[in-house]
């Protein structure tokens, strides 16, 4: 149950527990069907969390999809590996799906609550077992937020949505291009960059803030979702 | 952190800029595992990222700049071609 559902994220089986076994589940959508039912909102409401209870495979699909990726933008900030981060995305899986079934959880709207209680804890157990003095959810990041993985949109999605951002960025004044380029791919001290430019230190935050809602007509309008 | 608050702190450009201080920054984990709006515009505004970083690495956005255009008939007038003939012309009325 739990292989089909770490397969759901990104078709690879990522899963090696010895623990968990059951049969696999395939998803019987297109990939563009599953993008749209991973991005789409399900109320985590007690039909959810009693599907959850007894292995209903397109359930644990949403559930591993939906959760799967706010774990990982938690952690691209906190742990470098890939590896990394896969561990803890798995084991958080593992320890709430195990809580799940075990009836403990409640109240099916603290479901989001308990994922990040419980990711909490793996982080800290994986920062304990690696040596780590001092380590905490407070420590300084490793690496930049950016990933070097793929976006979270579908393959399908990915050569539309580049194109829709080359646009964008295209359109921008040379001065904002070249303060993301600074920020996002020199990783440039922020501080430095918007001194040199000559601009407010609020500015960078206002450039993606507008630069996202351009981008994020065309999302929506992609995912036929509405506000 | 309630969503209100969140959209007025701005708290996702924030956060994927990791410019929150890290008390807000658990804070906002917290709720944006609860709350499906704040989740989706972290996802968007992540996706959004990460593709404008590789589109800046391929570094071709100078060839999607919108570029001043002339009018053509413009562009035809100050070719050595026209202009040449036309200053040795005036030259020749002048002299």
């Amino acid at each position: 149950m739990l292989e089909t559902a770490a397969d759901a994220l990104d078709g690879r089986l990522l899963l090696k527990r010895q623990t968990v076994r059951s049969s696999p589940v395939q998803w019987r959508g297109s990939t563009v069907a599953r993008e749209r039912a991973r991005l789409q909102f399900t109320a985590f409401d007690a039909i959810y969390l009693e599907r959850l209870q007894r292995g209903d495979a397109d359930t644990e699909q949403h559930f591993a999809a939906y959760f799967g990726e706010l774990i990982k933008l938690k952690l691209r900030s906190r742990l470098s590996p890939r590896e990394a981060v896969e561990d803890v995305r798995q084991e958080t899986f593992v320890r709430v799906l195990a809580l799940v079934r075990a009836n403990e959880v409640r109240d099916p709207g603290r479901l989001g609550a308990l994922v990040n209680s419980v990711c909490n804890n793996v982080l800290l157990e994986y920062y304990r077992a690696r040596g780590k003095t001092g380590s905490s959810l407070e420590e300084a990041p490793e690496h930049s937020f950016i990933s070097e993985e793929a976006s979270s949109l579908g393959q399908l999605e990915v050569r539309e949505a580049q194109r829709v951002v080359r646009k964008i960025l295209s359109d921008l004044p040379e001065r904002d291009r070249q303060l993301l380029r600074a920020v996002l791919l020199e990783e440039r001290d922020k501080d430095e960059v918007c001194t040199e430019l000559g601009l407010s230190r609020e500015y960078l935050r206002v450039l993606v803030h507008r630069a996202k809602r351009s981008f994020k007509s065309f999302y929506l309008k992609r995912f036929g979702e509405t506000e | 952190m309630d969503h209100q608050e969140a959209l007025r702190l701005a708290v996702v450009e924030r956060y994927l800029l990791d410019e929150l201080p890290p008390p807000q920054r658990d804070e906002f984990e917290a709720h944006f595992f609860e709350c499906p709006l704040c989740a989706k515009d972290l996802r968007l505004t992540a996706d959004f990222l990460d593709l404008a970083r590789k589109e800046l690495k391929r570094g071709t956005l100078e060839g999607f700049a919108p570029r001043t255009v002339k009018p053509p008939w413009l562009e035809l007038f100050w070719r050595p071609a026209v202009v040449a003939p036309a200053f040795a012309l005036l030259l020749a009325v002048i002299a």
